[in-house]
């Protein structure tokens, strides 16, 4: 008995040590690579660390390129995204989940529709509502265009986490004489919190990763955000391979310290009233 | 009905966040009509931005009521962005672009005639050969171009020493001859770029097919099918028969001039930044015209030209710093490759030893690249039909008469 | 975040408690409130899709005639369903065993584990596909390196330009991002499975494989369907890694319709891009719809 458990625990060690090695492999070659000066990076055989380890790459990135200001750019380009889109999508989504009402079926599947669209058919649509509003080449026109990819989804993981809270909670709160907003703001936001937090937070890593509408949205560097700053190390002619990784990992190391801080909720939050036990 | 502080509290929040970004749409969009009637904008890539930096001011200098805003672009995103920009009405007023896009914006009439600029200052018979026809369409001129270039052979004369070849090859049997003898180890005669753009790889059949016997007419290739199957044979049978790097399918430019530059691949056609690069890298390098069947090849010349987008609203400032960069001294000064005037090719960074080849490529052995809309719409199935080869799925007679059929459906449509 | 017994709109609005909210919603009220979602979904997603149809309406039929008449277009389709299908079943297959492993009991540190295998879902798709594609490479891969090393393969394996295994290696790419999410999904729902429960299987003598057939799967049915829906629309919007890993070659062996319709886009082809728009569109609808229905059925079974 015991030794069966034992072995069962030993199963379980080894399948979470294959899953680390098979999630983090890639990592660790873009980690390392970003440290090895140029020479080292067409070395044949390959290996993994490098023989010298340098700074150069980081140095390149930070002192030597437009990244410093176009990561400053993705962190407003990405809050301005998650800001409005809770902002559309809470309303939106309370809507759906509280309210019976005629166009709630096609509105939903309308909303939803929006995810299946390629991006490269809006694309030019969108460039132009952007001119329209003098937006191009600011953060604001970049956010605006990443809203038509988080409000789809987002909307529709909202409306799961309302329509998950029992609605006598909120009754219970008008019945003491509240409106409905006080209901909203003293019950349903805060229940939904976490929820929100992941989603606002997936509205983030969206921005964060969104490459066409931002390259096409930007021309000067004052708006360019970081996934386009990244094209810049493939020059004309050449790559470079060692800044291009250090840049890399300059992009996903913010991501993943957020993500770390708010998986909790994120864990909670992003399947929220969509799945039950 | 009265507010609890929380729900007031969220209210305002919520409140001063939309008026917050309603107000700055509106400012931006109201500020926009303030725009400048004399300020040019010119999209510039970002190899040239430095230089260019330094024209400008001279340009405003010279035309103290012209203000000059460059803006960067980079390789990866001036094609979307170029053609975004004209479709949507709202552009800049200057354009560098590659040449072989141009005739696609033109055939939308996206762009301006600059036929008026050239004369006195700008003579047309001072560019390369067949270069201004290239960019003309019914009479009129769409782009004056300011780089130009082609591939030459460069190859790596340690390796060559030591498998006993004493001259680079310059016919086609010599250069299959050589690279089978170079082929050992870990050493490959040659190699394609067969990932990434498909006009890598069709550019180099194509310098191939117009060694023999085939043209372009019009900027549309008129080939032959015996012409496209030696093309094939040097490029796909090579990979199946193990002479060019089985690895191709994963090289583009630059993975092959890595190879080159560690002394894996010997020998591969490539522009001269490649040449540029391994002098820089300390790498044995050498430089040779084109093979062809039985002499030197043919290779296509490709480049940047500016233009001016038909949308833009302040054309004649435009002409003015277009017909300015246009200026052999500041050609020169911007070209990274050669210049598109031959009065601008004196200056010594054009006449190294390593040059030597390529300014003879370009002078006697080159023709314009085809820039038909209709020829660059097919370049994915040209290149998929020399993959099938170079994968041993087809012959090379088999791939030439589909990619006849191909170029024939192509110019009838 | 689970409830057994949550009230949907359907149910509140049948059942007595809800004259409350009756007398205060006015009836412009859930319009208002949706009207700024809709409004920007309109703008930006309806307009495009209408003005793409009425392009291949107006221009009858010739940019679907093309692209149906495109030489390869019978191994895209074919393609697009193998790289869908494939990337979706090993994204579930993954996504479900790291959540399996991660919910047990005998792991330790498990917020670390879970922050730790999530990062292949949040790296930007541009830097997972490059490195990659570098992983990958014949001539300087590592994986190439070390299986030569470990003497598995006797020399490299052409991952990304052997046509027969190419499709496979990317998909391989997308189940490497994609499968964070199922974990992440189905790890939610696991932790919700009262302890009592299981802990009354074990004492009825139920085994690991009981316990999974009988409690975990019916449990996470619904969330197994919203997990494919999405991971199909998004392997079938995708673009990115076979752009940069393999630009769809050798010889058009990993296309799929996203590369067809770039290339399209590249070459100004607005006809032709409008054509795979379309088609892709109508695939989309129908996996579209699948969702809304396991939406429903999801809310209706919560009653």
């Amino acid at each position: 008995m015991k030794s069966a458990r034992l072995l069962r625990g030993g199963v379980i060690w080894a399948l979470l040590a294959m899953l680390l090695v098979w999630s983090l492999a890639p990592v660790a070659v873009m980690l390392f690579t970003s440290f090895k000066p140029g020479s080292d990076i067409y070395q044949v055989p390959v290996r993994l660390l490098p023989d010298t380890w340098t700074l150069e790459n980081y140095r390149t990135v930070f002192t030597g390129s437009n990244m410093p200001t176009a990561l400053w750019n993705s962190i407003v380009v990405g809050l301005l995204v998650s800001a409005a889109t809770l902002i559309f999508c809470f309303s939106a989504g309370y809507a759906l989940a509280r309210f019976r009402f005629r166009a709630a079926r096609p509105l939903a599947l309308f909303i939803l529709l929006g995810q299946v669209v390629p991006l490269t058919v809006v694309l030019l649509p969108l460039y132009q509502f952007v001119n329209a509003m003098n937006l191009l080449d600011t953060t604001i026109g970049v956010a605006f265009a990443h809203l038509a990819i988080t409000v789809p989804l987002v909307t529709w993981m909202v409306r799961n986490q309302v329509a998950a809270i029992p609605i006598d909670l909120e009754e219970a709160a008008m019945i003491d004489g509240g409106s409905r907003f006080d209901a909203v703001t003293y019950v349903t936001l805060p229940i939904c919190a976490p929820g929100l937090a992941a989603a606002g937070m997936f509205a983030f890593l969206q921005s964060w990763h969104e490459f066409l509408f931002a390259s096409v949205m930007t021309s000067s560097t004052s708006a360019r955000t970081a996934p386009v700053s990244l094209t810049e190390f493939a020059g004309e002619f050449s790559v470079d391979w060692g800044a291009t990784m250090a840049a890399s990992v300059v992009l996903t190391l913010p991501i993943v310290v957020l993500f770390v801080a708010l998986q909790r909720y994120f864990v909670a939050g992003l399947t929220g009233g969509a799945v039950k036990g | 009905m009265a507010m609890k502080p929380r729900t007031a509290l969220f209210a305002g929040v919520v409140g001063a966040a939309v008026i917050g970004i309603g107000a700055t749409i509106v400012v931006n969009a109201s500020g926009g009509a303030a725009d400048d009637q004399n300020t040019v904008t010119w999209w510039v890539p970002d190899w040239d931005y430095q230089e260019a930096v330094k024209i400008v001011e001279t340009f405003e200098a010279d035309n103290p009521d012209i203000k000059v805003e460059l803006v960067q672009t980079t390789g990866d995103t001036v094609a979307n962005r170029t053609a975004v920009a004209l479709d949507s009405g709202n552009t800049p007023d200057v354009i560098t672009e590659s040449i072989a896009r141009i005739r696609g914006y033109a055939d939308k009439d996206q762009l301006a005639d600059l036929s008026t600029l050239y004369g006195q200052d700008l003579p047309e018979d001072d560019f390369a050969p067949g270069l201004i026809d290239a960019l003309t369409v019914d009479g009129a001129t769409y782009a004056v171009p300011y780089r130009w270039a082609t591939n030459a052979l460069i190859y790596n004369p340690a390796l060559f020493q030591a498998a006993g070849i004493d001259e680079p090859p310059a016919t086609w049997a010599e250069f299959e001859e050589d690279a089978k003898k170079l082929t050992q180890g870990n050493v490959v005669g040659t190699a394609w770029p067969m990932q990434g753009d498909a006009s890598d790889l069709t550019l180099r059949f194509l310098d191939f097919a117009l060694s023999d016997g085939a043209t372009i007419e019009n900027g549309l290739p008129k080939l032959t099918e015996k012409s496209s199957a030696g093309a094939i044979n040097l490029i796909g049978d090579a990979i199946n028969e193990g002479w060019a790097s089985k690895s191709s399918f994963e090289l583009d430019n630059t993975g092959i001039r890595e190879l080159f530059l560690q002394g894996r691949v010997a020998m591969y056609p490539a522009g001269v930044f490649d040449v540029d690069a391994a002098l820089e890298a300390g790498a044995p390098i050498a430089t040779a015209a084109l093979p062809g069947p039985d002499g030197p090849g043919t290779a296509q010349g490709v480049g940047w030209a500016y233009i001016v987008p038909q949308a833009s609203q302040k054309k004649d400032a435009a002409q003015k710093l277009v017909s300015f960069l246009g200026q052999p001294e500041n050609m020169a000064a911007l070209t990274l490759t050669f210049p598109a005037r031959v009065s601008a090719s004196d200056d010594p960074k054009f006449t190294t030893p390593e040059r030597a080849a390529y300014a003879e490529q370009l002078a006697e052995h080159s023709v314009p690249a085809p820039n038909d809309p209709r020829w660059t719409a097919v370049l994915q199935q040209v290149h998929d039909e020399i993959q099938k080869v170079a994968l041993g799925d087809k012959s090379a007679a088999a791939a030439a008469t589909s990619i006849q059929e191909i170029a024939d459906k192509t110019a009838s449509n | 975040m689970i409830q057994t017994d949550q009230p949907t709109p359907a149910s509140a609005v049948a059942h007595p408690p809800a004259p409350s909210r009756r007398r205060r919603g006015g009836s412009g009220q859930p319009v208002a409130l949706i009207l700024p979602a809709a409004l920007l979904t309109a703008v930006l997603m309806l307009i495009p899709i209408v003005t793409t149809v009425i392009r291949v309406i107006t221009d009858g039929g010739t940019g679907l005639q093309r692209l149906f008449d495109l030489p390869n277009i019978g191994q895209v389709m074919l393609n697009t369903l193998i790289w869908t299908v494939g990337s979706v079943a090993g994204a579930l297959f993954i996504g479900y065993l790291g959540a399996l492993v991660l919910s047990s009991k005998r792991l330790r540190l498990v917020g670390l584990w879970r922050a730790l295998v999530m990062i292949p879902w949040i790296i930007p798709g541009v830097v997972a596909a490059t490195v990659w594609r570098w992983a990958l490479s014949t001539d300087y891969g590592l994986l190439n390196q070390t299986l030569l090393d470990l003497g598995v393969i006797g020399e490299p394996v052409r991952w990304l330009s052997n046509p027969d295994i190419v499709l496979i290696s990317v998909a391989l790419i997308q189940i490497w991002v994609t499968a964070p999410f199922v974990m992440l999904m189905v790890s939610a729902v696991l932790s919700g499975i009262p302890e009592e429960r299981l802990e009354a299987a074990r004492i009825d003598g139920a085994g690991g494989p009981q316990i999974l057939r009988h409690i975990i799967l019916p449990a996470i049915r619904t969330t197994t369907a919203i997990c494919s829906l999405t991971l199909a629309i998004w392997a079938l919007n995708s673009f990115t890694i076979i752009f940069v890993t393999t630009s769809g070659g050798p010889a058009g062996s990993s296309t799929i319709l996203p590369i067809l319709l770039y290339q399209a886009f590249q070459n100004g082809d607005q006809a032709l891009v409008s054509a795979v728009a379309v088609v892709q569109l109508l695939i989309g609808s129908v996996f579209a719809v699948f969702f809304a229905r396991t939406m429903r059925t999801d809310i209706e079974e919560q009653t």
